[in-house]
């Protein structure tokens, strides 16, 4: 089953508390500058304020992976996940220019530009891939932005149960046509 | 000491085996973090020990469950606890940093003793007896009373209880912490109007409102407790929100009702107006419930939401709106913090809350309530244990009869303990309080009048931060005037470097809070073990441990631990579970820990336990729960349901008749307060064995059913009515509603003299000080730091989060002074004038949005590290400073005490903004006037 | 199916720094300079400016992907990228592995281009003849590869491969006849006219790209009006337009008239500095999108 996240923009429920990109930092590790996700706000202090928690949206046709050089961006098959693979990344930026979401993160460069690029693993890898054996870690497809999330605003998790979720929240006419771009596989 | 190699050995151990592990790359992740960490998910492949400790968030007040991943006894990571009834599993960004917090090199790491302006390492041994034969030369040459103890509400209830009983032990009422500065006044208020001062309902029970009405701004302070209200809001409810500010909260809330700083009770009353011109006050529950009625109603109508516009600036008809709102949404609930305490008016702004709610007939009743949300993560439970100067623990007060009760409790003679005090009558008089402390220390200067024979000569701050206190100014020249000061922390609060001294200050390293097991006490009144997650870190210790130690080296550690065998546990079960009564703080221990074991079986709903070994109990067990069967009272003032479930009623507090000769018992079953034997009598609080198990079954409340009270014979204001801020920019409407007397309770009051009127005649009326100073001050939160920031401050993820200290300027204000978004600037006021320093000013960011309206400016107060412009980091030890200062906010809030409880000032003062280094003429003229 | 979003300005957005701007101004250069040897070659008979033109572009190239590799991660990836048929294997969808290709290819050709003009010529027409369509593409690559980036709006249009083509040809024109530093008259005749032509048609493209960028959306209106009339006005309408692209073609015009070639090394320089800007106004000037799915 695709694993999708779903921000919830009818109901602009994101308070801005930090708790997605703390834990996100906490749990993964990643260093000072990376943000695996980031909550963007607009319209500040105007009624209209707005707040997003942007993490990967793990795109069904990801921009990302279409314009990888080097095809170190890759889609999971068996639930969709996009990953990168640092070992065949060589920090062109390219990602970084392609993707609508400013999902791929880049850590600090020799020359100190960009480095490798990281990005949300699902919170199935952390930061640094590899154990001290040069094994990949893998860990359960959990995203932690989405369960310390306090108001809900930021789900997570099987596209079927997103789905429904989403169409408590919106309706089904409505979510029929985001779930045809997004949800499916 | 042993203990301290035995940890050092540890951790060398650990280095080993991290080398051994090949874990050295991890240093790069954690850059400012010198602690070596393994990698979980290897520790997990390679069958290490994993271990998930279920502990509680040491941030703010919600109470937030977390389960804090262990592996070989380092914290490496946390996992959300989704059983947690009050949370599940949510954070916010304090709460899911918290392993860059504990494992964070720039705590404080070994006892350190600032010699000759510089600092030193020294051993705990040292400093222990340094600290104790300093005391008791003071106590030799002054007496008792010129030591204050700062205590804290950043400690477990355990460590609570015991700095009340050390400063009682001492001799010496001089002991406060941060409820003083924070939610004393809703004690006062609250208090004095249904028997209590806490708050009435639960986080979770804000899902069954209808409506909600904010008198804060919890989606930054509290953001976890919209969990909850937006469950509320899912269903229906309507959230109001009243905020000089346009925040967080008011971006989500239907209705927001833009008032002037300091200006709560006309708007307020401005609604209440409606609500009785409309008639839609709740009728019956005023007739059976409440007092006093006809006073409140007579007060009220002086308020017309006309009158309320021209002093709030709300338009009337938003406040005929969200009257008509409020009335058509009940139960609605009403929630508000500091925004609303820290005034002059504190007490009374929360009284009018609480006759608003009563009035609507919102009080005592599931969805309804006066929710005051609380700030630090053990601040109810400290207030609960009496660290305060002004009562004993469980509010006894500090009377003979209280001090009896006490000294049975720990098991010591009144009179051996009457002897460590001064004097019968400095035994029984008010301490000094965390917002004067530094008036006792500088009485010769600014020639206050105080109320003990000396001013302060010591000081010990124990997990207390300096950035809340307001006047800074003065604040560091107290610091400065000590004899000694001692700093017990984890971290390096900032008191160690703001005076400018070059000996006599001594820091100790606290443990932080999930390095040492205890209870902890949320917002809500509720219960909770926190668990130890790790050893303690490189030198610290536990309070606990400290505070015997330290009493030990007194003198008086044996009457001190008398009662205790395993600690913590035998502190809450064999004293505070034993002498806490006024409030039933009666919950065991092993209750709470099975409780935690058993935490999925409480529905989130109404947070009573489902079946199982718990089944019936409510979480956290909050009080009043009179005995182990009790399973708490998550809701006060709730008649309909029987004692044993957790019903009650209004405290008879007061007696049985008010002086106007009308009965203050409840029109429901009412019942003075009882013996434990069933007769009249105040024996409930004082008897030490009972259980209450016979006043339970008859359905009888042991303090009695009583009713609310709107008139409030004892305060000053009788029924609340409008008062100006001491500084106010409307001097025409200060004359029309002054602040209050100097002096409103006696020549000294908490040991020192109370000005209000004469200020506000002085610089208002005669210097007008508005005029140069025309923007009106307010401060408050950011989400990503918490209280006066040594911890927060020093955290990277946080410190990532939010690196700045700003000013918010309206877009109109920050172009009238020619200010764009991002310019450095000056904020000045006229403050520090008790000892001639005519004017502060600080120097922030300036950060041009329009959450302020025009003329309001707003600050954010958890920074330290520069003072007046100026950076004083090169004070603090090497290594421990906070990655990111600031100027912290209080330097320039303005002066005022709330009479009732020396509640300071922080929301509402005034002051000029202008680009750095730029001072108007306006200024000049006043400061050499 | 479409889907409700919302568009923005990314917040503190990474962008892409001097050093792909540089390459793509160096293998535009290079690409115009092969392509205006294989041309001279093609047309008429080997001559200094032929053997200018192909001893530049090696040289150019070269720096350009060195400018490429410096932008990359670190040692380890710029060894990786060298072996480019082992590293860039996504060429179905990446522009940039493609282009890698190209590159190589355009390198080893061009410099078996100039090789072969420096010594016996025997493959030099061949060569002329591979090298021609190679410097194309070269030219063409890089427009394609910053409008493969399709969420900055300012790139993301079929012209800008056209424009760059367009300034690879001026460019590379003016730094073959900088190099070759041919004084006669007649022989630079026939590359004056292109150059002035190649230079027209710069002069209504630029700007008319700027304007109709706008199009593509609110952030490709912000980006083209910060260039059009912000912050990079000065660099557009001074450095580009008059100095870069009116000055030469009045220059050229002149020259053209009284045949003094004397002032044309200045007028080259002028077209290259022109490029130069062209490149940086596009990578510096990118503003990339944010867009907000409105799920």
């Amino acid at each position: 089953m695709p694993k999708k996240f779903l921000l919830d923009m009818y109901v602009n429920r994101c308070l801005r508390c930090g708790g997605c990109m703390a834990v996100c930092k906490t749990h993964n590790r990643t260093p000072e500058g990376v943000h695996r996700i980031r909550v963007i706000t607009f319209d500040e202090g105007e009624p209209t304020e707005t707040n997003m928690p942007m993490p990967c949206l793990h795109c069904n046709e990801p921009p990302c992976m279409y314009v990888c050089p080097t095809k170190a961006i890759y889609k999971r098959k068996e639930d969709g996940i996009v990953l990168v693979n640092k070992d065949t990344c060589i920090g062109c930026g390219y990602c970084l220019m392609a993707c609508p979401f400013g999902a791929p993160q880049f850590e600090k460069g020799t020359f100190g530009n960009r480095g490798k690029m990281d990005k949300c693993t699902f919170c199935v890898e952390p930061y640094e891939q590899k154990d001290e054996q040069g094994r990949l870690i893998q860990r359960e497809p959990k995203p932690r932005c989405a369960m310390v999330c306090a108001t809900g605003h930021l789900l997570a998790g099987d596209a079927d149960e997103i789905s429904a979720k989403l169409r408590e929240r919106v309706g089904y006419r409505m979510s029929r046509g985001v779930e045809k771009t997004f949800l499916t596989f | 000491m042993a203990l301290s190699a035995m940890k050092m050995k540890r951790r060398s151990f650990l280095k080993l085996a991290a080398a051994a592990g090949g874990a050295a790359t991890l240093g790069k992740y954690f850059k400012y973090s010198g602690v070596e960490l393994f990698e979980p998910v290897a520790a997990q492949e390679g069958g290490e020990k994993v271990e998930l400790i279920k502990t509680i968030c040491i941030h703010c007040s919600v109470g937030c469950g977390i389960l804090a991943k262990v592996a070989n006894g380092q914290l490496v990571d946390i996992e959300p606890w989704e059983n947690h009834p009050i949370n599940r599993g949510r954070l916010c960004s304090k709460g899911a940093s918290i392993p860059a917090s504990i494992n964070n090199d720039r705590r404080l790491k070994y006892p350190m003793k600032k010699e000759g302006g510089k600092w030193r390492k020294i051993s705990w041994e040292e400093a222990l007896t340094e600290i104790a034969n300093k005391m008791l030369e003071i106590r030799e040459k002054y007496g008792p009373d010129a030591i204050f103890f700062a205590g804290s509400a950043h400690v477990s209830n355990e460590a609570a209880y015991l700095q009340r009983k050390f400063m009682a032990f001492w001799g010496s009422n001089n002991i406060d912490h941060q409820a003083r500065i924070c939610h004393s006044t809703t004690v006062a208020g609250l208090g004095n109007t249904w028997g209590y001062g806490a708050q009435t309902n639960n986080f979770n029970d804000m899902r069954h409102a209808k409506s909600i009405i904010f008198f804060s701004n919890p989606a930054e302070a509290h953001p976890v407790s919209f969990y909850h209200i937006y469950k509320a809001k899912q269903r229906g409810a309507v959230l109001i929100c009243a905020d000089p500010r346009f925040s967080r909260t008011a971006a989500q809330s239907d209705l927001h009702l833009q008032f002037r700083p300091g200006t709560d009770i006309p708007l307020v009353w401005g609604i209440c107006y409606e609500l009785i011109t409309n008639g839609w006050v709740d009728e019956e529950f005023i007739r059976l419930r409440t007092h006093g009625y006809e006073y409140v109603k007579e007060v009220i109508l002086q308020y017309p939401p006309e009158v309320a516009e021209e002093i709030t600036g709300v338009p009337a008809e938003k406040i005929k709106l969200a009257a008509k709102l409020l009335a058509e949404n009940r139960p609605g609930t009403l929630q508000y913090a500091m925004g609303a305490t820290q005034h002059e008016v504190g007490t009374h702004n929360i009284r009018a809350f609480a006759i608003l709610q009563l009035l609507l007939g919102n009080a005592a009743k599931s969805g309804g309530g006066v929710n005051a949300f609380r700030g630090h993560d053990n601040v109810q439970g400290a207030t609960d244990l009496g660290v305060l100067s002004n009562t004993l623990p469980s509010y006894y007060g500090l009377s003979e009869g209280a001090w009896k009760h006490w000294a049975k409790v720990w098991g010591v003679d009144y009179e051996w303990l009457q002897g460590r005090f001064a004097s019968k009558e400095l035994m029984q008089a008010k301490g000094a309080t965390m917002s004067r402390w530094r008036d006792l220390v500088l009485a010769e200067e600014t020639g206050d009048k105080i109320g003990q024979p000396t001013p302060i000569k010591m000081a010990i701050f124990w997990g207390h931060s300096t950035p809340s206190q307001a006047g800074t100014y003065l604040v560091k020249k107290a610091l400065e005037k000590l004899e000694m000061l001692v700093i017990v922390d984890p971290y390096v609060e900032s008191a160690a470097a703001l005076p400018e001294r070059d000996d006599g200050i001594i820091l100790l390293p606290a443990c932080t809070n999930w390095e040492y097991p205890g209870t902890v006490t949320n917002s809500s009144r509720q219960v909770q073990w926190r668990n130890k997650v790790i050893d303690p870190l490189y030198d610290s210790k536990p309070d606990v441990e400290i505070l015997i130690a330290l009493a030990h080296k007194l003198g008086f550690g044996e009457e001190f631990t008398k009662n205790f065998k395993k600690l913590p546990e035998d502190i809450y079960d064999k004293e505070i579970r034993v002498g806490a009564r006024v409030i039933a703080m009666r919950q065991s221990t092993w209750r709470l820990k099975r409780q935690q074991e058993y935490d999925y079986v409480f529905n989130i709903e109404t947070l009573r336990a489902e079946g199982g070994p718990c089944d019936g109990e409510y979480w956290g067990l909050p009080w009043p729960c009179w005995n182990d069967e009790h399973p708490g009272t998550p809701i006060l003032y709730r008649n309909e349901i029987p004692v044993a479930e957790g019903g009650h009623d209004f405290r008879a507090k007061w007696g049985t008749k008010a002086p106007d000769g009308k009965t203050l018992l409840s029109g429901i079953n009412g019942h003075a307060e009882l013996n434990p034997d069933g007769t009249p009598g105040p024996g409930w609080k004082l008897d030490l064995t009972t259980d209450y198990k016979k006043l339970i079954a008859a359905n009888k409340v042991p303090y009695g059913r009583g009713r609310a009270r709107f008139w409030a014979w004892n305060l000053p204001d009788p029924v609340p009515v409008h008062r100006e801020p001491v500084w106010t920019p409307r001097p025409e409407l200060a004359r029309k509603y002054p602040t209050f007397e100097d002096k409103v309770y006696g020549e000294t009051h908490f040991r020192i003299e109370t000005k209000g009127r004469s200020i506000q005649e002085q610089d208002i009326f005669e210097k007008e000080i508005h005029k140069a100073y025309p923007l009106v001050f307010t401060s408050g939160r950011q989400v990503e730091h918490q209280g006066g920031g040594a911890m927060t401050r020093a955290n990277p993820i946080l410190v990532e989060l939010q690196p700045d200290m700003y000013v918010e300027i309206n877009p109109k204000d920050a172009n009238d002074r020619g200010i764009k978004d991002g310019d450095v600037v000056w904020v000045h006021t006229y403050r520090g004038y008790e000892l001639g320093h005519y004017r502060s000013r600080i120097q922030v960011k300036a950060k041009v949005t329009r959450r302020v309206p025009p003329g309001v400016v707003f600050l954010p107060f958890h920074w330290a590290g520069m003072f007046e412009t100026v950076e004083y980091t090169q004070r603090f030890p090497e290594g421990t400073k906070p990655i990111v200062i600031g100027e912290c906010a209080n330097t320039i809030s303005p002066p005022g005490w709330a009479p009732e409880t020396q509640m300071q000032t922080t929301k509402s003062g005034l002051c000029e903004v202008t680009k750095a280094g730029v001072i108007p003429e306006a200024i000049e003229r006043l400061a050499k006037a | 199916m479409e889907f409700p979003y919302y568009v923005m300005v990314f917040p503190g957005y990474q962008r892409w720094g001097w050093e792909i701007a540089l390459y793509i101004f160096l293998g535009g250069v290079g690409s115009g300079a092969l392509i205006t040897a294989a041309v001279t070659l093609l047309l008429g008979k080997e001559t200094k400016i032929a053997r200018a033109g192909a001893y530049l572009a090696p040289p150019l190239l070269i720096v350009g992907s060195v400018l490429l590799l410096l932008d990359l991660a670190g040692i380890k990836a710029m060894l990786r990228a060298m072996l480019v048929p082992l590293t860039f294997t996504n060429i179905t969808t990446s522009w940039m592995a493609r282009g890698a290709w190209i590159l190589l290819v355009t390198l080893l050709v061009a410099i078996a281009f100039a090789y072969s003009l420096a010594t016996d010529k025997r493959y030099s027409r061949t060569l002329a003849l591979l090298a021609l369509p190679l410097g194309i593409a070269t030219a063409l690559y890089t427009g394609l590869l910053l409008k493969g980036a399709r969420f900055v709006p300012l790139w993301n249009s079929g012209e800008l491969p056209l424009l760059f083509l367009t300034s690879a040809l001026t460019t590379g024109i003016a730094a073959t006849l900088l190099l070759a530093s041919v004084k006669e008259y007649s022989k630079l005749r026939g590359f004056l006219a292109a150059l002035l032509v190649l230079l027209l048609i710069e002069a209504i493209e630029v700007p008319l790209y700027f304007f109709i960028i706008g199009e593509q959306g609110d952030i490709a209106v912000k980006s083209a009006s910060a260039i059009l009339s912000g912050a990079y006005s000065i660099a557009f309408w001074l450095v580009l337009m008059f100095l870069g692209i009116i000055i030469p073609i009045l220059g050229l015009g002149y020259v053209l008239i009284t045949r003094k070639a004397a002032a044309l090394p200045a007028f080259f320089a002028l077209v290259l500095l022109g490029g130069l800007t062209l490149r940086f106004l596009f990578v510096h000037g990118a503003i990339k999108a944010f867009v907000v799915p409105l799920i």
